[in-house]
């Protein structure tokens, strides 16, 4: 009898414990997957946008229309945007499934230290959200703006897109765990990926001084010059990835262009194979390409004697030669040094004026603060001192040495035939 | 009686202390020692650890020499009324664990898993779900718990591994954290969570030798040991000091943050699995040890009657406090007294009145 009773517990049991509490069908629930910020026009309040997956829309059969839906929310917090949301759509928001928190430039300006908290505390939002700051513009644009052409669902294309970032460096890639941990920490500042639409600042492009050093043009997102046909708004997707904005503590303060990110990416270990264009050390006019990668991981060292702190950087480079638009032959020896001697000077000087770029902004966006710690006995110590301050005023000594490994698929380049070379 | 414990040898013994002191890695235990450590904070449960193992090897050597469990060493050193205080302090020392564990599982349940349901249907679950586990005696327990050890550990090493590329190595520097002069005194100090491995003393009958005991307080509490320290080291390089202090499900933020390629994340619902799993033994455990030696003080023929009526006691004292700040808070107060007295006080007691009686036999035998 005991034994009956038992068993017919335990079938009950399964019966009846076999779900969840609170539990929905996914046809119930909207899945937010791109969320955005702004400054609202309203005092003190927020503009939210959420951009949902309209899984009808990705069928096959009977699929139309836009892939996603966006909308945004005027309120005084992003919960009670979430619960505004509910008298406007019949499903239920999910958070869970977020992977993008696009900002705003004024809102970024204004500081973020208060709407960052609830997406560390709320259990839906994951640290490995990617944050992006819009240049120049607000978050509700660059969604609307933003229309893969190649990738159906948004998510896909914000994670592919971001985690190819250290292809070419010329952007982060940067979640809001990496974002708030640099932000708490003291020893770096915070960076995001800059984000923009085409052609809504297109004056600007030529407007971004070229240093001495420089052989192609910097730019910021927005910024890249396209052909005429591609500004029609209807064909290409307008929205670029370009470039890093740079935060003191919770604040924007500043940005950095693609070719200074590619230099943050080299103190910072980000460099995969990027190509990189330099000018020709024999002929004037002529560009070099080359295909480079660290050699060797990025040493960084900061020591501190009288309140003076001397910043170092090791950086060891190689590569493989892509192209000699001079025809002089780099492949020999003897050219191959001036080359590398070349390469190293060069890309020392666009370190260095990165490095000052950001010390006249007194925001660490490499993190010389991290080695800076081994400077103090205790922790305690060290979050004592000023760092932003110190970094300010800084010494910074770099050293680049580069070596060509490979020389592509030739290895000597003739003259052409009748040419003066 | 059915309160009998059964034998039990090493690798039993293992699985006892190992569910007893795991769920330091579960609760919110690695974020209050980055918090009391910095950098340092790995030094605190080494720390800990070596100061339980010396302890409890040191108990060891009584009971080599006075044979019989806690309970009868201390009425043969400190007497009947001796015996009945020490005895009773531990069933305070299990039940007070049982309702901390209780309480913080059932918030961690809420705040990850199922954030709808009813906080005390949640409390009453643990509690029901422990009375089964412990009700065909201690013997089941320690083997199943045995048998789930290995992927358990797996799980909790696996998580650490694959969140090698959020690692910051600076994150340890300055490597004396705050200071070497507080970080080992609050090891010390913390070492009043793994009271409960006391647990093979007050079961010395159903280990074969106090040779095994002392091979279960060396590799038992040295794998425990060993785990924390992985965790507060990985849970320190991912989230760092100022982050990581903030933190109420330290191990839970990190398997959230584990992110390899858009096909490999979202993989906590899994670890969710682990620590329910390890919260149930711990709280099976303790529960088994208060009630154990209440049986053994009243010399009571079973203990099963006894199971509904102290879990729906222990579970009413697990919904009193008000809020988990609070359950933190007297988790932390408990540790760093009324814990400790049950680590170092009591030990050092039995084992001056030990050396004290062998110096008097000696004495009488000239």
């Amino acid at each position: 009898m005991l034994r009956l009773a038992i068993v017919s517990l335990m079938i009950l049991a399964a019966v009846f414990t076999a779900g969840c509490f609170g539990g929905q069908e996914t046809d119930d629930i909207a899945y937010v997957l791109v969320m955005g910020l702004d400054k609202s026009k309203q005092e003190g309040k927020l503009d939210v946008t959420y951009q949902m997956a309209i899984p009808r829309a990705l069928t096959g059969e009977g699929a139309s229309g836009e892939p996603a839906l966006s909308i945004t929310l005027t309120a005084e917090s992003t919960s009670e945007a979430r619960d505004l949301f509910n008298s406007v759509v019949a499903r239920t928001l999910n958070l869970s499934h977020t992977k993008v928190l696009i900002i705003g430039e004024s809102l970024a300006r204004q500081g973020l230290g208060e709407v960052l908290g609830v997406f560390m505390r709320f259990r839906e939002f994951r640290g490995g959200m990617k944050i992006i700051i819009v240049n120049d513009d607000t978050a509700q644009n660059f969604i609307s703006k933003n229309k893969p052409k190649m990738e159906l669902v948004v998510s896909r294309y914000y994670e592919t897109i971001l985690l190819s970032a250290d292809q070419s460096s010329y952007f982060p890639s940067v979640n809001l765990h990496d974002f708030y941990s640099r932000m708490k920490s003291g020893s770096a500042a915070p960076i995001a990926v800059l984000a923009g639409i085409s052609g809504k600042d297109s004056e600007q492009a030529s407007s971004i001084p070229k240093k001495p050093s420089d052989s192609v043009d910097d730019y910021l997102a927005g910024q890249i010059p396209r052909g005429e046909e591609e500004t029609d708004k209807e064909k290409p997707n307008l929205a670029e990835f370009l470039g890093t904005a740079v935060f003191r503590e919770d604040k924007l303060v500043g940005k950095l262009t693609n070719q200074e990110t590619r230099m943050m990416a080299i103190l910072r270990n980000n460099l995969q194979n990027p190509f990189f264009t330099i000018d020709d050390p024999l002929v004037a006019g002529k560009h070099i390409v080359l295909n480079l990668r660290l050699g060797r991981n990025t040493k960084l060292d900061a020591d501190i004697h009288n309140d003076q702190a001397k910043l170092k950087g090791e950086i060891f480079l190689e590569g493989e030669i892509s192209s000699i638009g001079s025809g002089v032959s780099y492949e020999r020896e003897d050219y191959r040094k001036l080359l590398e001697e070349h390469i190293s000077q060069t890309i020392k000087q666009d370190i260095l004026t990165m490095l000052h770029k950001t010390q006249g902004m007194r925001a660490d966006v490499v993190g010389f603060g991290y080695p800076a710690r081994k400077n103090f006995r205790t922790y305690n110590e060290f979050m004592q001192i000023d760092w932003a301050d110190l970094y300010s005023k800084a010494d910074i000594d770099v050293t680049v040495k580069t070596r060509i490994r490979r020389t592509g698929l030739m290895w000597k380049t003739s003259p052409i035939n009748g040419s003066d070379n | 009686m059915s309160y009998q414990t059964g034998q039990m040898g090493v690798a039993a013994g293992i699985s006892l202390i190992y569910m007893i002191t795991i769920p330091f890695v579960f609760l919110s235990t690695s974020a209050q020692t980055i918090e009391q450590g910095a950098g340092a904070a790995w030094l605190i449960p080494l720390v800990s650890g070596v100061a339980g193992i010396v302890m409890l090897v040191a108990m060891t050597y009584v009971l080599s020499k006075f044979p019989g469990d806690l309970y009868t060493v201390c009425r043969k050193l400190l007497g009947q009324v001796g015996a009945w205080i020490v005895a009773l302090y531990y069933v305070g020392l299990f039940f007070c664990d049982s309702v901390l564990i209780l309480r913080q599982f059932a918030e961690n349940t809420l705040l990850t898993a199922l954030p709808n349901i009813e906080f005390s249907v949640v409390v009453l679950l643990y509690i029901a779900v422990a009375a089964v586990v412990i009700y065909p005696g201690l013997e089941g327990v320690v083997r199943s718990n045995y048998i789930i050890m290995p992927f358990s550990i797996s799980a909790l090493i696996l998580v650490v591994l694959l969140l090698i590329p959020s690692y910051n190595y600076y994150n340890l520097l300055p490597w004396q954290g705050t200071g070497l002069e507080k970080v080992i005194p609050v090891g010390l100090i913390f070492a009043g969570a793994g009271a409960g491995s006391f647990a093979i003393i007050i079961l010395a009958p159903a280990f074969q030798s106090a040779q095994t005991m002392r091979q279960v307080a060396i590799w038992g509490l040295g794998l425990s040991t060993i785990l924390k320290v992985v965790t507060v080291l990985g849970f320190s390089l991912t989230f760092g000091n100022e982050v990581a202090r903030e933190k109420v499900l330290p191990f839970f933020e990190m398997a959230r943050l584990v992110y390899l390629s858009r096909y490999i994340q979202h993989i906590e619902a899994l670890f969710i699995i682990l620590w329910v799993v390890a919260g149930v033994f711990a709280l099976a455990i303790n529960f088994y040890m208060g009630l154990y030696l209440i049986t053994r003080l009243l010399n009571l023929p079973t203990m099963r009657p006894l199971i509904p009526i102290v879990g729906i006691f222990l579970a009413q004292i697990a919904m009193m406090p008000p809020d988990i700040t609070t359950v933190l808070i007297w988790d932390g107060i408990l540790i760093s007294t009324y814990f400790n007295i049950g680590l170092y006080g009591i030990p050092t007691v039995i084992i001056a009145a030990a050396s004290f009686k062998q110096k008097k036999g000696r004495g009488t035998k000239c």
